[in-house]
């Protein structure tokens, strides 16, 4: 049927009216860690034409509506080299999250996006690429990844190292991709715990050491870093004395949002908007600004 | 193109435009002047200057429904609410308002993103300014560039001149308006009256600000004690930001249940600790310093960059109201001043 693939008459007028979100289904749920805190959303268009023209990078959010309870800000954490459903992964926190968590398959909530910039693929292009994440900060990462990892994607990046820490294993998100990723010859992936653990046989320590001891010299490499505020807060001077400028270390934030497109006015950084000009930032933007992030 | 109309005459003219448009005009209920829309000429405050919310409300409410949304059968139907059907006439408006506007303008009319709500009422109005004679002592647009007699913005312009008004008209929207019976040609006299009232006016206002070593200034002071002299008076109510006509900051609820309700925005305001606060606990700015900061170096260092134009319109509000007498003047003073 031709007219599956045309936007609804809802995406015509969202087009027009950037508050307007779109509905879309919620096609799976799946329960990320042992804590049952994180869980990926598998979300599809609720008219099929809408997803036509849905174009996104790796490192762009769209904001979610759980009608009755608002809207809230979450990374795509799905590639748009991956066909199917759009995924999002969401830790239980607020009155919004929580609603979500509660949700099922088949139910409906509005999507508005995608919105902010996203990584800069193009600058990336040609460089090593290190990824570094932490806790349930890995979402817009696993986009990433996915992406470079899919098809000539590869050919745009010289070496591609992953670290990504959680507490204990059980906290680590998209397991099966991390499986799969520690499979393939052209990523090096390095995955740690806090605290040694039963059958755990990788790296034990935070973040910060782990970079230090496995992450790849700084000359003509692209460092991507998504955390807590702690693990970045250490981990910087690491990347530093690594010998990595701050034009060479990109990271996504995080603000309370509410319009996603530089209206509303909560989640600037001095003359930024984390929604519109980010959410991806180079260290040297983010220099001589409040560091209110 | 410059017409003069008189004073007994307004009102009937006023009359004349109500048939035609939907009119907000300053009126006076409680005790509080603010722009309001009117039912007829007699509604409207004519003397006072600065009212207590700023027109933005006419443009951009401090209750706004976007859309309202149902679930019925697995869809989604959504009402959005952002079409306007009659033309408007803001009347009464005053020079530092219509700045303040076109910051606004800036923020919300953008091509990557169109604030439909925003923009189609600004479409659909004409803007009527009126001078200001007698500026209060609160008053400081001259030390940011305006002034009591600035015609930018407007579609037309109204200078009081004692029986009568000096109107000139600056657009095709205000040309239409002088095209009434009541406008005559202006003589020599009304147009050496309105000078002579600009004038008076002018001596009344401060001098201007050098705001581009403001700037400079707050760029290098973002870690500096000043900011914990202001927060240790504030009282974070937030008064400065909601009546600031140029402030447009906004929150975005959902009132009703998941079935059926309505998506509404509401002013907000960054002196608020739940502003920034995140639902981890999270606070990027958890004290008064961090939240006063914002407040001015928004104004007067960011908006130059993001808008082009300062967050500040001299218009005095927050001076007026502050209920701790926190004076942005100051501010402007210590940090304009040559070193």
């Amino acid at each position: 049927m031709t007219s599956k693939a045309r936007p609804s008459a809802t995406a015509v007028e969202a087009a027009l009216n950037p508050y307007l979100p779109l509905p879309v289904r919620i096609e799976s749920v799946h329960v990320e860690t042992d804590d049952a805190m994180l869980k990926t959303f598998d979300l599809a268009f609720a008219n099929p034409g809408d997803a036509v023209d849905f174009d996104f990078v790796p490192g762009q959010f769209c904001e979610i509506s759980v009608f009755g309870k608002g809207e809230a800000p979450f990374g795509i954490a799905s590639s748009p080299t991956e066909p199917g459903p759009l995924k999002f992964t969401v830790n239980k926190a607020g009155v919004l999250t929580t609603a979500l968590h509660q949700m099922e398959e088949g139910e409906v909530l509005g999507l508005r996006g995608p919105l902010g910039n996203g990584f800069p693929l193009d600058v990336f292009e040609g460089h090593n690429l290190v990824i570094i994440g932490g806790g349930f900060a890995f979402t817009t990462l696993r986009s990433l990844t996915a992406y470079i990892l899919h098809g000539p994607n590869r050919d745009r990046l010289k070496d591609v190292t992953i670290i990504y820490g959680a507490r204990r294993p059980g906290l680590l998100l998209y397991k099966e991709d991390l499986a799969a990723w520690e499979q393939r010859k052209d990523i090096s992936v390095h995955l740690t715990i806090d605290s040694a653990a039963p059958e755990w046989t990788k790296h034990v320590g935070f973040v910060p050491d782990v970079v230090e001891k496995v992450a790849p010299k700084a000359k003509g490499t692209y460092a991507v870093i998504c955390g807590p505020p702690i693990m970045i807060r250490f981990t910087m001077p690491k990347l530093t004395a690594l010998g990595f400028p701050p034009e060479r270390i990109y990271s996504s934030l995080e603000r309370r949002m509410k319009c996603g497109i530089g209206k509303c006015g909560r989640c600037n950084i001095g003359p930024y908007y984390v929604c519109k000009d980010g959410p991806v930032f180079s260290y040297a933007q983010l220099e001589g600004k409040p560091r209110e992030f | 193109m410059k017409k003069t109309i008189a004073k007994r005459d307004v009102a009937r003219f006023l009359a004349r435009l109500l048939e035609d448009y939907t009119v907000y005009a300053p009126t006076r209920v409680a005790e509080i002047v603010s722009f309001r829309q009117i039912g007829s000429p007699n509604d409207v405050d004519w003397d006072t200057l600065v009212t207590r919310k700023p027109p933005k409300e006419v443009f951009f409410p401090q209750t706004e429904v976007l859309f309202s949304y149902e679930q019925a059968d697995g869809g989604l139907a959504l009402r959005s609410t952002e079409a306007v059907e009659t033309e408007r006439i803001v009347w009464g408006i005053r020079p530092c308002d219509v700045r303040a506007l076109l910051v606004q303008d800036r923020v919300f009319d953008t091509p990557d993103a169109r604030d439909v709500y925003f923009v189609n009422k600004r479409e659909k109005t004409t803007l009527v300014g009126i001078g200001c004679n007698k500026p209060l002592a609160t008053c400081f647009c001259t030390s940011l560039g305006g002034g009591p007699f600035e015609k930018q913005g407007l579609d037309l312009f109204l200078t009081d001149i004692g029986d009568s008004y000096l109107a000139e008209a600056l657009t095709g929207r205000g040309k239409k308006l002088l095209g009434e019976d009541y406008f005559k040609k202006p003589t020599k006299a009304d147009l050496k009256a309105a000078q002579e009232v600009e004038e008076a006016a002018l001596a009344r206002l401060p001098q201007p600000v050098d705001t581009e070593t403001v700037k400079q200034r707050l760029d290098e002071m973002i870690d500096s004690p000043f900011w914990d002299e202001i927060q240790a008076v504030c009282l974070g109510c937030g008064v400065c930001t909601f009546l600031c006509p140029v402030c447009h900051c906004f929150d975005i609820v959902d009132e009703g249940s998941a079935a059926c309700g309505q998506r509404i925005r509401n002013w907000d305001t960054c002196q608020y600790c739940v502003y920034t606060l995140e639902a981890s606990g999270h606070n990027p700015r958890p004290s008064g310093r961090e939240r006063v900061r914002q407040r001015l170096m928004h104004k007067l260092s960011y908006q130059p960059v993001t808008q082009g134009r300062l967050g500040c319109v001299g218009c005095g509000r927050c001076v007026q109201l502050c209920p701790v007498n926190i004076d942005i003047r100051q501010t402007l003073a210590e940090l304009g001043a040559s070193a």
